[in-house]
């Protein structure tokens, strides 16, 4: 009997050792092909090669929302204004202070709402949002707004609600939305990233709006960047990132999990494949980047040595806004300006 | 006397026709180029939308919050509106969906409030929000785990 369970015990560690040594040959493998793959494995941060301190109207004020960089400006947006005249959107250049600000408004409005709003590469103004009657009318819209202020182009996008914009390099207009909802709360049907042309009419549209869940819109707490090549979204709601090639037939859609207990809070795109976001809740978060593993067809967020972990301690990241070029403007730990100093650091491989 | 007669009228016409293209271009869409996603060109950027109960309601919530009118009993499927600043950091902590309707979520700094950091908070939308988009208060705000509004769905 004693003879039978030994036996029983020899074969049963020599199958967790087979079993160990397999798991320990596949993992091996696993790394081995995410090391050949392609896209950014940034290992660190660089010093800071720039700091600039901005005027606290960019972060703060009635209704503010995050601001983000594009195009040489730090673009501050009001969600919500009620009256003619009052600017919703402003531009921030490298001095740290303002130097555009448009007040988006329409005859009639009651209310208008902000979505998004970037800078265009002349120093204009794009912004989306929707303008309210009193009696609950709202017409959707993408606005050009040029260096005076002034309002040149409108597209109204009934059927569509354009909740992030950003502009492509030949100076049409790309959007991520909603479709808005029927009365039985069911989302409308459409598609939910768009492309448009001020001169023109919505020239293309893709990834109809029933992939996403219903609840809650897609494009709330979403983020969208145009770069040189594609256009980029990450859906927070649904952890979805989304690639379309500017010269392509449709977009390519990744599921991208995130630090399960951390909020995104900032993206930055500063290539093909080189996606920067910044997680945060509470006293904790950093920066993190996607990894592409393209034989799963899969990404992840992993986090970028020394900058995630208790956001007081020096190293720590504690904002993103954008990028320049290569370079990514985040805030610092160590600052104590605090989220008003942006830094210009590099992601070093 | 004739020629008198005609400096008036070409005078007259010459103010009329500055008169009208001031008029316009204050009145906004003559030198605005508004288009639909069709790209035919609307007179308004209300050109087609149709009257919204719930957009109604929000407006006249907000109304009667801001002229202070006590005239009629809350009615809670009017009770949509809620101001979008001033976040209630004292208000008591309470898990459930709270009867404000059509909410969307935004985030927004902190500020030297509460430690710095980043919260939540929400607005309302009747365009890209449903009745059962509501807001909750948790203690998950800014870095000190204060109050703030997130986006919670209020219909099971």
């Amino acid at each position: 009997m004693l003879r039978i369970g030994r036996i029983a015990l020899c074969v049963r560690n020599r199958v967790l050792l087979v079993g160990g040594l397999l798991l320990s040959v596949t993992l091996h493998v696993d790394l081995r092909a995410q090391d050949t793959l392609p896209g950014v494995h940034p290992k660190a941060l660089s010093e800071s090669t720039r700091r600039v301190v901005f005027d606290n109207g960019a972060f703060f004020g009635p209704s503010a929302a995050m601001p983000q960089w594009d195009h040489g400006y730090l673009i501050s947006r009001a969600v919500e204004t009620f009256e003619t005249g009052v600017p919703n959107v402003r531009l921030y250049g490298t001095s740290g202070e303002m130097v555009r600000e448009a007040a988006i408004w329409f005859p009639g409005s009651y209310r208008v709402i902000i979505y998004s709003a970037t800078a265009t590469a002349d120093g204009g103004i794009i912004a989306s949002g929707h303008a309210e009657k009193p009696d609950g009318s709202a017409g959707p819209f993408i606005a050009l707004i040029d260096r005076a202020g002034k309002i040149t182009n409108v597209i109204q996008t009934r059927g569509f609600v354009p909740g992030k914009v950003c502009q492509g390099p030949d100076g049409t207009v790309w959007s991520f939305g909603g479709t808005g909802y029927a009365t039985d709360s069911e989302p409308n049907p459409g598609d939910t990233l768009r492309h448009f042309d001020f001169q023109k009419r919505e020239i293309g549209s893709y990834l109809p709006r029933f992939v996403f869940p219903k609840h809650p819109t897609p494009d709330m707490l979403a983020y969208i960047r145009c770069s040189a090549s594609e256009v980029v979204v990450y859906s927070t709601t649904s952890r979805e990132y989304i690639e379309m090639k500017y010269d392509g037939d449709a977009p390519h859609v990744y599921h991208a999990e995130g630090p399960s207990d951390l909020r995104l809070l900032g993206f930055a795109v500063t290539g093909s494949k080189r996606i920067y976001g910044y997680f945060s809740l509470l006293d904790r978060g950093g920066l993190y980047y996607l990894s592409f593993n393209e034989a799963a067809n899969t990404v992840s967020w992993a986090p970028i040595e020394g900058t995630v972990g208790l956001s007081t301690k020096p190293g720590r990241i504690t904002g993103l806004w954008g990028s320049d070029g290569n370079n990514l403007l985040v805030s610092r730990a160590e600052d104590s300006a605090g989220e008003l100093a942006i830094h210009w650091v590099t992601p070093l491989q | 006397m004739i020629s008198s007669l005609r400096m008036l009228f070409s005078i007259t016409w010459v103010f009329l026709v500055v008169s009208i293209g001031v008029f316009a271009e204050r009145s906004f869409g003559s030198y605005t180029h508004l288009i639909d996603s069709h790209g035919r060109r609307i007179p308004s950027i209300f050109y087609g939308t149709s009257p919204s109960a719930a957009g109604a309601a929000f407006q006249n919530s907000r109304i009667m919050k801001t002229s202070g009118a006590r005239a009629r009993p809350c009615n809670v499927r009017d009770a949509i509106y809620r101001e979008s600043d001033g976040l209630g950091r004292f208000l008591k902590v309470q898990g459930t969906c709270r009867d404000v309707h059509y909410q969307v979520g935004e985030f927004r700094s902190c500020g030297s409030v509460c430690g710095g950091g980043w919260e939540n908070w929400t607005y309302s939308d009747s365009l890209n929000a449903t009745w059962c988009d509501q807001y909750q208060i948790d203690l998950m705000g800014c870095v000190g785990q204060c109050a703030e509004h997130t986006t919670c769905w209020g219909c099971y």
